[in-house]
């Protein structure tokens, strides 16, 4: 699954924000889903520039009009933990998300980019310890027409048939000829003279 | 995958960690909080925060304390 830069449209980033918030990382956790919708609101409504940590704390994660970010590292600490709650969602419930949310590092404003494929459910298969899916889900492409391993066996058999009947009817033919007896081609060609 | 939490202090304010992050093993964990480490230290504003002092505490599941990381010296 890779990602296309450009512009998204607002509305397929909000239907990611809503997708993505519902991820177990951000249910666990409401004090980063509040700090990832605060950023990308913020962002869609064209204050982007205007996010800081001091807006974060106050308007999003509930700190006092006090709150110094040159003292306190505490929206620096969660911005962290967002970014890994956030590939963490891409890696493993990216199931029907199209549009990828990103916080580079160095800042707090989020970075939209479509995905090229939105990945398929994946394919359970319980890991037998600890019954978590596989990290990475996996996008296939679906064949136009699925075959079913009987399926298939009944199509082979019916070619082999054909083969077989093609190869008697060639046989009986050119032992036609060696015997010598007339070709039906030749017979009709001299009715017809 | 088990959790473990990063709960990053210094000796008077504490950042707990509420959501946790699912990691293979202890060596993951190890990297994880090195790069939250890394990540708070590289904000976008100037700050006069005292890194030496901050640390990580990683947790278990269960809470239980499993190991420290200390934030570097930020001219290291």
């Amino acid at each position: 699954m890779s990602e296309i830069e450009g512009e998204v449209p607002p509305g397929r980033v909000v239907d990611a924000l809503e997708l993505v918030l519902q991820t177990p990382p951000f249910l666990r956790s409401p004090k980063l889903a509040r700090f990832l919708r605060f950023v990308v609101e913020e962002e869609l409504s064209g204050q982007g520039a205007t996010i800081k940590a001091y807006t974060i704390a106050t308007q999003a994660l509930g700190r006092g009009p006090d709150f110094d970010p040159s003292l306190d590292p505490s929206v620096r600490v969660e911005a962290g933990r967002l970014r890994r709650a956030l590939e963490d969602v891409y890696a493993r419930h990216a199931e029907g998300l199209a549009v990828r949310i990103a916080i580079p590092v160095g800042g707090y404003r989020p970075r939209f980019g479509v995905l090229d494929a939105a990945p398929v459910a994946v394919e359970a298969v319980p890991d037998p310890v600890s019954g978590d899916l596989p990290p990475v889900p996996v996008s296939r492409p679906r064949p136009a027409v699925a075959l079913s391993p009987r399926g298939e066996g009944a199509i082979i058999a019916l070619l082999a048939g054909i083969l077989l009947v093609l190869c008697i009817d060639l046989g009986l033919t050119v032992s036609a000829r060696l015997a010598g007896g007339p070709s039906p081609t030749r017979e009709i060609a001299v009715r017809g003279r | 995958m088990p959790r473990y939490f990063f709960d990053i202090m210094d000796s008077t304010q504490s950042v707990p960690d509420e959501a946790g992050l699912d990691c293979r093993d202890l060596d993951e964990a190890h990297r994880q909080a090195r790069t939250l480490i890394v990540d708070a230290m590289t904000g976008p504003e100037a700050t006069r925060i005292d890194w030496c002092a901050w640390r990580v505490e990683v947790r278990d599941e269960a809470r239980s304390l499993l190991f420290t990381v200390p934030f570097p010296h930020p001219h290291a």
